[in-house]
Parts: C-alpha cells; structure tokens; sequence
C-alpha cells in the first residue's frame, strides 16, 4: 500500500526491522500498523477459529491489529496494538499469529511468552 | 510474563484539575483552565496531542501543508498555542483505566484518585476535579464480512492520511450516510488513492436537505462553500457519488476484494438482491458516531440515549457539570458536534471548574460565558440538522446485521447465534444480560464495537427502545490493562 509519495512531505530517518524474521525498512515515527501495510501485509492476526484479521479504528478502541512485538535486543514478545505502537530500529514483529487464549501458549516458534491484551503499550525492558 | 508485586510501587501524583482527552476539547479546556492559574495535567492515548480531528504526522516528518483548508484552521491554532502552556502537563501514550472516588475527601483535597496506564507501568494520580472529554469514534456498523481485512472504519482511513501519510489501500469505497464520507474521499485522491464510488444510504434530497434552510445556508456559509468545493474536485477525479445504495456484504477470504451493493428505499428499506459487486480493497464505513463515554459511566454520572449524536451520552448544566460534583464533560462526551462546539464546550467547563473551585466569581464567569453559549446554541442547531440528515434510521441497522454477521468480532458470536440464545431465553431483555449470556463485549475492545448491535438485536428481538435495553454496565478497567501493571498499585 502506497505511502504517499508527494514532494510536500519529508518522512523521518529510515529504519529497518524484523517483520516475520525478514528485514523491512520503514521510516521514524511511523506506527507498526503504517509499516505493515506498506509491506502489503494486511492480514495482522488470526482469530481463535482462524480467521483473518486486520487494522479497523486506527485510534487504539478495536483491538483488530494486534501483532507480537518485541523490543530491540530483547526475545520477549508481547501483543501491542499496532496502531498505537511507533517503530524503533532492531524492533521484531510476528505477523499472522493466532490470538492465543492461554497465556505463554505458543503460536510461533519465538513467541513464547505472548499473552493477547496482556498490555496496553507494551512495556518497555 | 513476570508478575513481582510490590517491587515498585508508583508515587501518588496531584493535579487540580485532570483532563482527559487532548483533543479540541481538552486542550481549549487546558488553555482556559491554565489561564485562570488552576494546575492542570492532561492525559491522552496518542502519541501527540489534537485527538482524532487533528491526528498529527510523527514529530519526525516535516510537511508544508499539512491540513490545508478552513475546516482545521481554528483547531490548528489552538494546537500551536497548548505547545506554550509551559505550566500545563502533558501525560501522552497513557490511557485512563479508572476513575474512583476518594471517600470522605475534606474540602480542598483531591475528590478522585485516577489510574493511568502507560508504557512505563501505572500512574496512580489524585485530582480535585476531572474532565472527562474523550471524545467519540466510527459507529460500528455489523453486516456479513465487516471482519475481513480491509474494511475500515472511514474514520481510521482518514487518520492513516491525516497523520502516517499512508493511502492504505489501491481502491477504495465509502460506504455510509455521513457527509464526512466526501471529505474523506476528498483526502484519499488527495493523497493518490483511487475511489471508486462514495454510497449514500439516503436519497439525495434528504442528504441535500440542510440546503433549503435559508437561515442555516447563510449562518454556515463557510462549510456549504468548503463541501461544494469538494464536490466538484470529486467530479473532476472521475468518482462517482451515488445515493440510496449500501453496501450490504463484504466480500474476500484473506483480504477484501469486493462490496455487494444493494438499493435502499426512501423508507430506509434494504431492497432484497444485491444490484452491484464493486471491486475494491479498501471499505470505509462512515454512518455515524458513537461517544466515548465509557468512564462517565464508569463513574455512574448520568447518560441520556440519543442514537443520532453518539449513542449513550453525558448529561451536564450550563457549566458542562456532569451529575457528579467533581466531574465535567465536554466535547464529543456530551454528543457528537464536531470540533467547534468542542472547543467552546472545554472553555466553558474550565470556567465551571475554576468556579467551584472558588478561583472564579460568579458574575465574572457568567459574563464570560455568555458569548460562549451563544456559540454552542447557533452550533446545536448546525449539528442538530447534521445528524438528522445523516441518520438512516434505527431499522436500517437492523436490515444490515443478518443472521450470518458477527455481531461480537472479539468473542467470534454471530448476529444468528445471539438471536437464537434470545429465543432460548425469554426473560434477558438488557445488554448486560445478553451479554453474560452470549459472552459479546467480553473481549478486548470491551463491546465498544458490538454494544451498538447488541443493543438493537435485543430491542428489535424484544420490541424495546434502546434506552430500556441500557448499554452494557461499564467497569474498570476501561481498557485492557495487564496484571503486571495492576500489581503495581497501592491499595
């Protein structure tokens, strides 16, 4: 999905991370909702019964785009709104991941202590 | 995840006056306040502050014209004066969980203890005074294939381009009855995007009606001029506006490829068959507008329902007193009216609240007060008409969520399934009922996205107005919050 590409606009610094352990480059100050969908990715997570699920609100009410989302040079993932989450360098996103009901359940081989809604923001290590 | 209580445990923080909301409310409410020396800390989800109206591009983008037009340009410039109020807090990223009053508070002390979540753990704050202007979001509308990926609120397209400069998507349709809807679309081809079609569920002469009043045409001049212009800019892009059409299915396993449409009648009736597939990968739903009232009832102040202008809504005087001694209202809280009214109605309350808090004299408050009722009374009656024009009516919500719909996206319950539960058991008749029944809005948006459908599947079931089925009850936290954070608290 396009960024808007008008001469008007100055984007921040660019950046890259980890989007399903492949490296995307993005700019500072977009949200991780911006970044995915930039990528084309529009599918963030599964539902319990497998369903497909993306960003609806864009103002943090829905709880649609959730995706687990670790910070840079830690390994714990937590699930964050994407939308309401900016990104940082060296940060690691999982995309697709069931919206598991147990807490720890694993939905990933990395993603193993995820907790859905544990957090508003996510805390910072 | 880790859970060590007691390890650190957050200092309790003061503030005279507590707002909640940076938006055209919160922060004319802030400027006013700071300006008669009341101590003020503002709290706000987002990562900068102008709400939803004026969702600011990241501090790291730089953009000559950001928001051109008339529609921005007062908000724009409150927005570039609350960056001076050196003495006001700003509390961003943190989202209120909970209002609780303090018991015995003498004169003078803090009324209310507020907890805040933020990215650092919980803020546990005390206030004298609260306003409450959180300000409200896309109604929610339920129909077979509103989950799939690439359906939208209108109101989350228009934020992607307002502030991340993102067209997230190729080809886009607005579906609704809101006039916001030709703004929107406006901005997308701005930006580069392709609309396909902008659907009116209304007829044109219905939607056009605010035209043949000759008092509102000339005292709202500016907006008829803006929404004109508009009009023939969207002429010109080739999109077609079209009225008495819905989309009634979205279509796609993965990603939306496509909107059934149907034709509606001037009764609001869904004609039965869909008359047009429409390609896209976008869907913007823009009907109308449901408050964000959650903490006012949270602190059991008074609603009224008012489906036109935001579903439940907060009740207040001629200060923007709620029912609560303590607690103000403003903005979109008190009904949906858009930015101007906003901006008066946050003034009005600082002026409420620096009298009660005995900052104020009464005859110099009312004397300021007076032009600014007068504001609130010639926009009420712009919003009024607004939402009449724009409102479909409460049975064609009812048409749209057909058996086969999720009327709960968290908890996965469909629009079939909860009708059948109401069958199987005659005596639930309320939403909070219905929902410990059925589980609906006992998922992570905590039913700010189902409440609205719950509660017309259950008055249509039952023959009630939604005011007798009553919103779902709200409690803390108001948002999600994890138990890690929670520990941190006293008490």
């Amino acid at each position: 999905m396009p960024r808007d590409n008008s001469t008007r606009i100055q984007r921040g610094e660019g950046i890259s991370l980890m989007v399903d352990e492949r490296e995307v480059s993005a700019y500072a100050g977009e949200t991780l909702a911006t970044v995915l969908l930039a990528q084309g990715i529009t599918v963030f997570n599964r539902t319990l019964k497998g369903r497909p699920r993306g960003p609806y609100c864009n103002m943090g009410g829905c709880f649609e785009c959730q995706v687990p989302m670790a910070y840079p040079g830690a390994d714990t993932f937590n699930w964050v709104r994407a939308c309401m989450v900016t990104a940082d360098a060296g940060m690691k996103i999982v995309t697709g991941a069931t919206l598991s009901a147990q807490p720890g359940k694993p939905t990933t081989a990395e993603l193993t202590t995820a907790t859905p809604g544990g957090s508003i923001a996510g805390k910072r290590p | 995840m880790s859970i060590n209580p007691g390890t650190r445990q957050p200092e309790t923080m003061k503030a005279e006056l507590l707002i909640i909301g940076a938006g055209p409310a919160g922060m004319a409410a802030a400027e006013a306040a700071h300006g008669l020396g009341i101590d003020v800390v503002v709290v706000d989800e987002q990562a900068a502050r102008g709400g939803q109206f004026l969702r600011q591009p990241p501090a790291s983008f730089k953009l000559t014209d950001w928001l051109p037009g008339k529609t921005y340009s007062k908000a724009k410039t409150l927005l570039a004066r609350s960056a001076e109020l050196s003495d006001v807090k700003w509390l961003l990223r943190a989202t209120v969980a909970g209002i609780f009053p303090v018991n015995n508070a003498q004169p003078g002390e803090a009324r209310f203890r507020i907890i805040i979540d933020t990215q650092d753990g919980t803020q546990d704050w005390q206030a004298r005074s609260v306003l409450i202007a959180g300000g409200c979001y896309d109604l929610p509308v339920t129909f077979p294939g509103w989950t799939i990926p690439g359906v939208m609120a209108a109101g989350g397209i228009q934020a992607f381009i307002k502030s991340q400069q993102l067209v997230p998507g190729q080809r886009f349709v607005l579906a609704g009855s809101h006039p916001l809807q030709l703004v929107i679309a406006d901005q997308i081809i701005q930006a580069g995007g392709e609309v396909a079609a902008v659907l009116f569920a209304q007829s044109q002469s219905r939607a056009l009606s605010l035209v043949r009043q000759p008092l509102t045409l000339w005292r709202h001049a500016n907006k008829f001029i803006q929404m004109a212009s508009i009009l023939i800019r969207l002429r010109k892009a080739g999109v077609p506006v079209r009225f008495n059409q819905a989309v009634v299915q979205a279509n796609g396993a993965e990603q939306l490829q496509s909107v059934s449409v149907a034709s509606v009648n001037r009764q609001g009736e869904i004609l039965k068959g869909a008359s047009e597939e429409i390609e896209c990968d976008r869907l913007g739903i823009c009907y109308s507008f449901l408050s964000s009232a959650e903490l006012v009832r949270q602190v059991n102040a008074n609603c009224i329902w008012n489906a036109r202008r935001g579903g439940w809504i907060a009740q207040h005087d001629h200060w923007m007193r709620s029912s609560i001694a303590g607690i103000y209202v403003a903005g979109e809280t008190t009904g949906v009216a858009g930015s101007d009214t906003a901006m008066v109605e946050g003034k009005l309350a600082a002026l409420g609240c620096a009298l009660d808090l005995g900052q104020l004299q009464l005859s110099s408050a009312e004397q300021q007060a007076l032009s600014m009722r007068r504001d609130l009374r010639r926009l009420n009656v712009f919003a009024e008409l607004l939402s009449q024009l724009s409102w479909p009516n409460d049975a064609f919500f009812d048409q749209l969520i057909s058996d086969s719909s999720i009327v709960c996206k968290c908890e996965e319950l469909s629009a079939g399934e909860l009708r059948q539960m109401l069958q199987d058991n005659p005596e639930i008749s309320t939403a909070s009922s219905a929902k410990l029944l059925s589980r609906a809005g006992m998922g992570l948006c905590q039913g700010r996205y189902c409440h609205h459908a719950v509660t017309r599947v259950v008055a249509q079931t039952r023959g009630l107005e939604e005011q007798e089925v009553v919103g779902f009850t709200s409690r803390f936290p108001a948002k999600p919050l994890s138990i890690g954070h929670l520990t941190e608290l006293k008490g």
